[in-house]
């Protein structure tokens, strides 16, 4: 997405986590993650699924530390 | 100089995951309950989120997905409780004092590429923020 563009290119880094992967590549993100069994509408976890939820949040943060090439969607199944 | 759409811009991140400040940014249509709904027709605009804010005076206005999950538990799109917990937990450093929502449709492209988003990328680079997670809808 564009904000993700300017944000990273005004120098900090960022970590998009998206469930439309092929929309989002092209936006050519800088780094994306894709959870393969996450839907629209809840990229981050079902209501309530703490667990979840925090499991995709810390291996979003993960992406930052562990680059890939720019423009690289991982994906992550949980 | 303006970057061409092929080029990917990127920042090395450099510090310790646990010294750094995490900021999020939504274009899920989240925002204050008390804010201006978005326009579902398609909005360019954005919302401030303070980061003490409690997560039950979040909300979400977008037509585009289901979102009955995220009225239910605003976590879903814009992790903010999950952050909490991961800087409680020392796993991050800290929570930005503030955070951003965006509805993600709107047929003003260019509003959003020459205003939306350099001015969202300011206020974030004043602010006490080391990386940005952000999440669709």
């Amino acid at each position: 997405m564009h904000v993700q563009r300017a944000i990273e290119a005004i120098g900090i880094p960022t970590i998009l986590i998206t469930v439309e992967p092929e929309q989002s590549a092209q936006a050519r993100p800088p780094r994306a993650v894709h959870p393969v069994n996450h839907r629209l509408g809840w990229p981050v976890g079902h209501a309530g699924a703490v667990e979840v939820q925090r499991k995709t949040v810390e291996h979003a943060l993960a992406c930052l530390v562990h680059p890939v090439e720019p423009g690289t969607i991982r994906t992550y199944e949980d | 100089m303006q970057l061409s759409r092929r080029a990917i811009p990127y920042t090395p991140f450099t510090k310790e995951l646990s010294g750094a400040t995490i900021a999020l940014l939504s274009t899920a249509g989240v925002h204050l309950k008390s804010q201006t709904p978005y326009d579902v027709e398609g909005d360019s605009s954005y919302r401030e989120i303070p980061g003490d804010v409690n997560a039950s005076d979040l909300t979400v206005t977008h037509n585009h997905y289901d979102t009955s999950q995220a009225l239910q538990d605003i976590n879903c799109v814009f992790p903010i409780d999950r952050l909490r917990e991961l800087h409680h937990d020392g796993v991050i450093g800290g929570v930005a004092p503030m955070h951003f929502g965006m509805m993600g449709y709107t047929l003003r492209m260019r509003q959003v590429i020459d205003e939306t988003a350099p001015e969202i990328a300011r206020k974030i680079e004043h602010s006490p923020t080391d990386a940005v997670l952000l999440t669709g809808g």
